[in-house]
């Protein structure tokens, strides 16, 4: 099904013949892609205004808003930029971009800016704003796993060792993030690693082991962490405690109550005014549920729903396997933090500290998210029709 | 043409895109549940937001008769903390409490008690918030909320009362007319946010939140008169308090009302609750002989007396059962003006029975004793009146001269100001308009509460009472210069509880004056509670009193007048060439009306020095023209024949308590020797070269009257007795002399 109904956009495209470039890269974006991504950025410029506005009332263009919406910029560019260039040139600057990802993760362990009790912004001058290297980081290893998992060794399977190069991949930035603390992150990355390890192939059977000893290892992390215990008791009965422990939560409960199905009014969200503590970088799917109700919430649910379904679909037609793990990678990269982030807000996993793409505030993360989607766009763009492009062009013929 | 590989790879990406769909969906439903199923959040969120609270509004504003603002509504700095969102709690209580002079530990332990808003301290000073606020911590704010202030300060303190910190009237008109001048506090939807600010800075209309506006009947000059005459009576007589109030009769304004130990209302949080009362509506005083104006009015109105009736009092004492009753000394045959000018005892409580118990306590409660005025100040006292039938004998007596009844002052007060308001007795009105914010004043109108006596009876006691405030009254001290006055003293001895009987030391000093007597424009009570030494009575320390007051008073009304000094009926010159006729029922009245008791006791310096006094005009009681040639100024003259041997006794007097069984008539030497003894003598200050003033204060020292001859302007050329001369008891008068700057320049 989906396959001949990509055949008859190809024929389409092939009708057409090579007018301005302009027509075929705009006729080369995936629609799915493109919707899904204008619907949440765009409810991601909304929110972050409703949101910021509050935090500073006698600024006429709230400066956090502001800051959204030059990161937004930003994150547009290098969009472009990964979507323009071959894939081909990713998977050559996939391990040197590791490198430095890494290499900022440790510059941050020693020279970081320590907010909340953990290390996990590093100040750089030259951008004007603190960056988080996680974001880049997570971006980074998973595209660097996929250049190793892409690697196919002639065989169907995904070797062990390839497994385990990998893996050895995710260690140091998992272990670097563990250190700030930033468990959350460490665990999702870890998943993400999991997940491209299964699509490349790895028996699952492989990834048991692991997968025990980071649950223990989770379990163990929790027993010993008084902030982290907190969390998870606050999450357990979050009204037990209303005031301390369950504060965020019931807070977060209280917007979606407020909201009902069609919310309070864009702007009119009183979660904002301080109760909901992080409203407007971790917890602003609350406030999506208060100002605009079930249906704004179902709108952003949808849109990653949107996402993951073209995403994937882009994956399921790639004829490249670089390719296929560099869409399901990006697709996963912001789909699954996507799930986590909206079950923590609905008070389904505990407190976790991560972003919601796009509509998050927070500049690395969006210039990020913004980068994985062009990434997305850019492997639909070159893989969609392979007959077309040639296989020179992804240079992966080797394994087909 | 795809691989196996890539197919396989193609079905695991299918798998996992099911499960995060399954995932969304999941949440999906979540949300639903969330926003649409559980309300916990939206009622929990309702609670925290829409914490209810009532906005302060500002109260209304409390002015005098000439809408002089004596209370008023200003915004004040509060500093209150959530200390859910402290972030260093030792170092914000460190910090407040240096800047707001707190304790510590106490601050400590507040913050610690709580999670949400908390005020730490209220009406701190606007410099007090500026440099909390320039510390911005986080968790700790500032707001504003109305204060009340009162920016005449202890200006009529104990009457306009006080709001305390929530702005509840908790005294005086502030809590008598709490529902109007609080207005309506509206329990506004206001919203704070969790850092506790409100959300809007202004949700309502202040102006229609605020309380309704007040205009009082009393006059801040006229208060302030009054309280600064009381405050210097009180200190010199050494009262522990004192009360002046102040009605015009017609209308039952209050005017002034004067208490003494004021209070600072602005310091309310200083003071102690029980010290912030109204003494002149809640405290109740034994009226003493001031009691006696309305038994004669009572019996005068029952028909029981009549006015020309006369009363022998004997040898100054008389048998009830339980008791024997006394005069300071023998008046013998006194008509009813007689018994008031000079509150014989005896006389009253036979003018008592004669009106009979029950026509007496009837008429008590006519004139307003025993139950509240109707003025609704708060917690205002009723007096105590026993039900008539309780009354033996002994009570019907004493309750005739007021002992064993109680009054508030501002019940005596009214019940005065029914006589000088032809017998209708008003509510006192103590507010005159009011109005909504932006709304127009709704006047009040003056309440009758009935007819105390008639007209006819109202106007004769007044002429009665005009003799008291004679130069043979007891009330002379009260007189005015071209005003008539008509008053009545009283000392009346405070119970001893402890030993369950009436002091011999402490004394409610009483005097209440009608000033003009003939068109009466002010009725004044004064009363000064526990005056020390000899000048403890009504008509030594009350009654000078209420002249400074009426004074300014009339002369705010365009009465010009003063306070005048009228030596007290100079006997023994006016006798020294008298025949010594046997003297009428009339004259004898006068006699004994001239030998007043207790105050105005003759002595031998006195007697030579004193010269009738020019007085009030015209009294038409007592016309005798013929016998007055020594006078020439005075119209209302005692006969004097009959006074001569008496004179010749008590200046020759030992000094010896009186006897209850006294000779007969002649007694009066013992009891006038006695009071000889009251005061110390005192050698008479040279007053020569001094400025009017200067001899005022001299003579106040010494407690000597001074009477000017002719214009007091310049400086005193004569004086007599001459510098030196021995002073003693209780009349002591100097005549100076004054020539002008030129004339001795």
């Amino acid at each position: 099904m989906s396959q001949s109904g990509s055949r008859k956009k190809a024929a389409r495209k092939q009708t057409r013949g090579g007018g301005a470039a302009a027509v075929a890269d705009a006729d080369s974006l995936d629609g799915g892609v493109a919707f899904s991504a204008v619907v949440l950025i765009s409810m991601g410029v909304v929110m972050s205004y409703s949101t910021t506005a509050t935090l500073n009332l006698d600024a006429s263009i709230p400066p956090l808003f502001a800051h959204h919406v030059s990161a937004l910029l930003m994150g547009l560019a290098a969009a472009a930029a990964a979507a323009f260039l071959p894939t081909s040139v990713w998977r050559r600057l996939a391990l040197p971009f590791w490198l430095f990802s890494l290499l900022l993760l440790v510059a941050t362990h020693f020279f970081g800016v320590t907010v909340n009790g953990a290390q996990r912004w590093l100040e750089l001058p030259a951008l004007g704003f603190r960056f988080q290297p996680v974001e880049l980081a997570k971006c980074a290893t998973v595209l660097a796993v996929v250049a190793v998992i892409a690697q196919r060794d002639g065989h169907d399977e995904l070797g062990g060792r390839r497994v385990m190069l990998s893996g050895a991949l995710a260690l140091p930035v998992v272990a670097l993030l563990l250190m700030q603390p930033d468990l959350g992150n460490a665990v999702l990355l870890a998943a993400l690693v999991a997940l491209l390890q299964i699509v490349g192939g790895t028996k699952i059977t492989r990834l048991i082991l692991p997968a025990l000893v980071g649950i223990v290892g989770i379990v163990l992390y929790i027993l010993n962490n008084d902030y982290a215990r907190r969390r998870v008791t606050g999450f357990m009965d979050p009204w037990e405690r209303p005031l301390s422990e369950g504060f965020q939560l019931v807070q977060s409960f209280v917007a979606f109550g407020r909201g009902g199905l069609f919310g309070v009014g864009l702007g009119n969200g009183q979660q904002k005014l301080a109760y909901l503590p992080e409203a407007h970088t971790d917890f602003i799917l609350s406030l999506v549920a208060e100002e605009l109700g079930l249906i704004g919430v179902l709108v952003v649910l949808g849109g990653f729903a949107g996402l993951l379904v073209a995403g994937t679909r882009i994956a399921t037609r790639c004829t490249d396997r670089f390719a296929l793990l560099v869409a399901f990678g990006m697709t996963a990269l912001l789909t699954v933090p996507a799930v986590v982030n909206a079950s923590v807000v609905m008070g389904l996993l505990p407190t976790k500290g991560l972003t919601l793409p796009f509509l998050s505030y927070g500049r690395t993360s969006l210039i990020v998210c913004c980068f994985a989607l062009g990434l997305l766009l850019g492997v639909a763009r070159n893989d969609e029709s392979p007959g077309k492009r040639g296989r020179h062009e992804t240079g992966g013929g080797r394994w087909r | 043409m795809r691989s196996q590989a890539l197919r396989s790879a193609a079905i695991r990406v299918g798998a996992l895109r099911l499960m995060l769909l399954f995932a969304l969906l999941l949440l999906a439903a979540r949300a639903g549940q969330l926003t649409l199923v559980n309300t916990d959040g939206k009622l929990h969120g309702n609670r925290q937001i829409h914490a209810r609270i009532s906005v302060p509004s500002a109260r209304g504003l409390i002015l005098d008769r000439d809408r002089t603002e004596l209370a008023i509504s200003v915004d004040a700095p509060s500093i209150y903390v959530v200390p859910r969102l402290l972030e260093d709690r030792k170092r914000t209580s460190r910090e407040l409490a240096r800047i707001l002079d707190l304790d510590r530990r106490q601050l400590g332990k507040r913050i610690e008690g709580h999670e949400g808003f908390t005020y730490v301290a209220r009406w701190v000073t606007e410099k007090q918030a500026e440099r909390i606020a320039a510390l911005e911590l986080q968790g700790v704010g500032i707001e504003y909320e109305p204060r009340r202030t009162y920016p005449a300060g202890s200006l009529a303190a104990p009457l306009i009362g006080f709001a305390d910190i929530d702005g509840v009237g908790v005294r005086g008109v502030e809590q008598m007319l709490d529902g109007w001048l609080k207005g309506q506090p509206r329990v506004a939807d206001v919203q704070r946010d969790a850092r506790g600010r409100l959300l809007s800075s202004s949700p309502l209309d202040p102006r229609l939140a605020a309380g309704g506006d007040v205009v009082l009947s009393i006059d801040s000059g006229l208060q302030g008169q009054a309280e600064a005459a009381l405050a210097e009576a009180v200190k010199a007589s050494g009262a522990k308090g004192g009360v002046i109030i102040s009605v015009d009769p017609k209308t039952g304004d209050v005017l002034a009302l004067a208490e003494a130990p004021g209070f600072d209302p602005n310091r309310f949080r200083h003071m102690s609750y029980e010290n912030t009362r109204s003494r002149s509506f809640l405290d109740m005083v034994e009226p003493g002989s001031t009691m006696k104006a309305f038994v004669v009015a009572a019996a005068l109105d029952a028909g029981a007396i009549s006015p020309e009736q006369t009363f022998d009092t004997g040898e100054g004492w008389m048998r009830v059962p339980g008791k024997t009753i006394r005069d300071h000394r023998p008046y013998g045959i006194l008509d009813p003006a007689g018994v008031l000018t000079v509150s014989s005892n005896v006389g009253i409580v036979q003018i008592g029975q004669q009106l009979g118990p029950e026509a007496h306590y009837d008429a008590l409660l006519r004139f307003g004793f025993g139950q509240p005025t109707g003025s609704g100040f708060p917690t205002e006292s009723g007096g105590l009146v026993r039900d008539w039938q309780d009354w033996q004998p002994v009570d019907h007596a004493t309750i005739s001269f007021g002992q064993g009844i109680s009054v508030t002052p501002m019940q005596l007060a009214m019940a005065v100001a029914s006589l000088a308001n032809g017998g209708e007795r008003m509510r006192p009105r103590l507010v005159l308009a009011r109005r909504r914010p932006m709304g127009e004043w709704e006047q009040s109108e003056p309440t009758s509460v009935g007819q105390a006596v008639s007209p006819e009876t109202a106007a004769s006691v007044i002429g009665m009472l005009e003799q008291v405030v004679s130069a043979q009254g007891t009330g002379r001290r009260a007189a005015l210069a071209n005003v008539r006055v008509a008053g009545k003293t009283g000392t009346a001895q405070k119970l001893d509880r402890a030993e369950g009987r009436y002091s011999q030391t402490r004394y409610t000093a009483w005097f209440f004056g009608i000033a003009p007597a003939d068109d009466p424009r002010l009725a004044i009570v004064v009363a000064l509670d526990e005056p020390q030494g000899t000048a403890h009575t009504g008509g030594a320390v009350a009654a000078p009193l209420f002249a400074r007051v009426a004074a300014a008073q009339l002369a705010h009304q365009g009465i010009l007048t003063q306070p005048e000094q009228i030596a007290a009926r100079p006997l023994p010159t006016l006798m020294a060439e008298q025949e010594a006729p046997e003297p009428t029922e009339q004259e004898e009245r006068d006699v004994q009306a001239v030998q007043e008791p207790t105050i105005e006791s003759r002595t031998k310096a006195g007697a030579t020095i004193a010269t009738p006094i020019a007085r009030t005009p015209e009294v038409a009681a007592v016309p005798d023209p013929p016998e007055v040639r020594q006078v020439p100024k005075v119209q209302e003259t005692p006969r004097p024949k009959a006074e001569q041997p008496r004179h010749v006794a008590s200046t020759s007097a030992v000094a010896k308590p009186p006897p209850v069984s006294a000779p007969p008539a002649r007694s009066a030497v013992l009891q006038a020797s006695h009071e000889i003894e009251a005061l110390p003598a005192v050698f008479v200050p040279d007053f020569r070269g001094e400025t009017v003033g200067a001899a005022r204060s001299k003579a106040a020292r010494e407690s000597i009257d001074l009477h000017v001859l002719g214009v007091a302007d310049g400086r005193v050329v004569e004086q007599s007795p001459a510098p030196g001369t021995i002073l003693g008891g209780r009349e002591r008068t100097v005549i100076l002399s004054f020539a002008t700057g030129r004339e001795s320049g």
